[in-house]
């Protein structure tokens, strides 16, 4: 049978224990974050490019059946032409949806450590707001398909809502 | 192949041409002077003179004979005599193989014009596509050197306020600047390549062109009252309208000034 002392110690090994977990928690959620200041440049570049191609792809291809329409394109030309842009848009558009939803899946988790850690945010509801019309001015674009604007929207609200502060309870 | 109607410095490598008295500059005698008008040309002009100038250079640099070297004689110009010039003889008429000869040369020409307007037609084609791709290179790169700027204007900002230690933002300040270096460089270096590609290849553009400007504006000119109607009737978004319109009329403004300068 444990001792009074012995019992206390044993609580207070155990608290002593929480507390280094907790230090290799906050160590690790400053690696994971510097690690992500490190992609973000990348994703942020690859990301814009991607729409830009989408963006070009699709108002060629528009451009390119109207010009046909009017006969001032060779018609084997430009359906070379069409058939090469629409085998590479769908492809960049995958590319693109698969990144932009990885990359607020990161920013949602970013924020929810940044907050249990106590470090301050570098994520405001203004950028979110701004992401939020982004996405919506692509699906109306046509960049984005609806499945992934839906989840884009979905992980946004999750994010609106890591930045408010926990409930009391 | 040099005879009278044609030029003695005009020679021919494969289906070119080039002139000998413009440093072998590649030359098109269908619009210039090689061909029947080439004394007016002046390049030749500029060789004749040379020639003529070495001609009379031995005489005139000749070290004088030492009994003319102590003597300085000096005598006032006579005046000629009037020499009469010989009666204008008639000049016969070609003969059959002369006309015959031109014929086939002319022949030749038609041939081979048709040949360079085949191979110059193949390069514009290819032009126009290369062009474009490059051009969206070109705007893709843009792209990515204003994502980087921005990320880079972030983390400063981050570093600013504390939110970042320095090291971590010196090493992905420098990570970040040597890729905005790399894009920046090579954009510049497609932008370079393509107003080279533009350089050589718009003169025979213009040259092909020249022909067809005419029809060719009419067709343009139609399509774009085919593209007014079909905004009004609601068909196409202003946007598109506007696109398609500004490049339709910048095609116009360019075949204009084409034919403007063939008709000077």
């Amino acid at each position: 049978m444990m001792s009074l002392v012995e019992r206390a110690n044993a609580v207070k090994e155990l608290f002593e224990q929480v507390d280094r977990l907790w230090e290799s928690y906050v160590a690790e959620v400053r690696r994971s974050l510097r690690e992500w200041e490190r992609l973000r440049p990348l994703l942020a570049e690859r990301l814009s490019v991607l729409k830009s191609m989408i963006a070009s792809n699709l108002e060629e291809m528009q451009e390119l059946s109207l010009k046909l329409e009017l006969g001032l394109v060779d018609e084997a030309k430009a359906k070379r032409r069409l058939e090469e842009l629409n085998a590479e848009t769908p492809r960049l558009v995958r590319e693109l949806e698969e990144l932009w939803v990885l990359r607020e899946k990161i920013v949602r988790d970013s924020i929810l450590h940044m907050r249990r850690a106590g470090m301050p945010i570098d994520v405001s509801e203004e950028d979110i707001a701004g992401k939020e019309k982004e996405v919506e001015e692509c699906f109306k674009a046509s960049i984005i398909s609806k499945e992934a604007f839906e989840k884009l929207k979905e992980i946004l609200a999750e994010q609106l809502a890591a930045l408010k502060p926990p409930s009391p309870d | 192949m040099a005879s009278a109607g044609v030029c003695p410095g005009l020679y021919r490598v494969g289906n070119k041409f080039y002139c000998r008295y413009a440093k072998d500059a590649e030359v098109d005698p269908a619009f210039m002077p090689c061909v029947m008008d080439y004394w007016n040309c002046e390049f030749y002009k500029r060789w004749k003179a040379e020639e003529e100038r070495k001609k009379q250079a031995p005489e005139s640099v000749a070290a004088p004979k030492p009994e003319e070297a102590a003597v300085v004689r000096v005598e006032a110009p006579r005046p000629r005599p009037a020499v009469p010039l010989p009666p204008l003889q008639p000049t016969p008429p070609p003969s059959v193989d002369e006309v015959e000869e031109l014929i086939q040369r002319a022949v030749e020409l038609g041939r081979l014009w048709e040949s360079y307007e085949r191979e110059a037609r193949a390069v514009i084609d290819a032009w126009e596509e290369a062009r474009a791709r490059l051009r969206r290179e070109i705007q893709s790169l843009e792209k990515s050197i204003d994502a980087y700027a921005a990320e880079l204007e972030r983390l400063e900002l981050k570093a600013k306020v504390g939110m970042m230690p320095k090291e971590e933002f010196e090493e992905i300040k420098a990570s970040i600047d040597a890729e905005l270096s790399k894009r920046v460089s090579l954009r510049d270096q497609l932008e370079k390549r393509l107003s080279e590609l533009d350089r050589v290849v718009l003169p025979h553009f213009k040259r092909i062109k020249a022909a067809e400007a005419k029809p060719e504006i009419a067709k343009l000119r139609l399509a774009l009252a085919k593209l007014d109607q079909k905004l009004k009737s609601g068909e196409i978004s202003k946007e598109v309208y506007e696109r398609l319109r500004s490049e339709l009329e910048d095609r116009i403004r360019r075949l204009e000034r084409i034919r403007e300068e063939v008709e000077e």
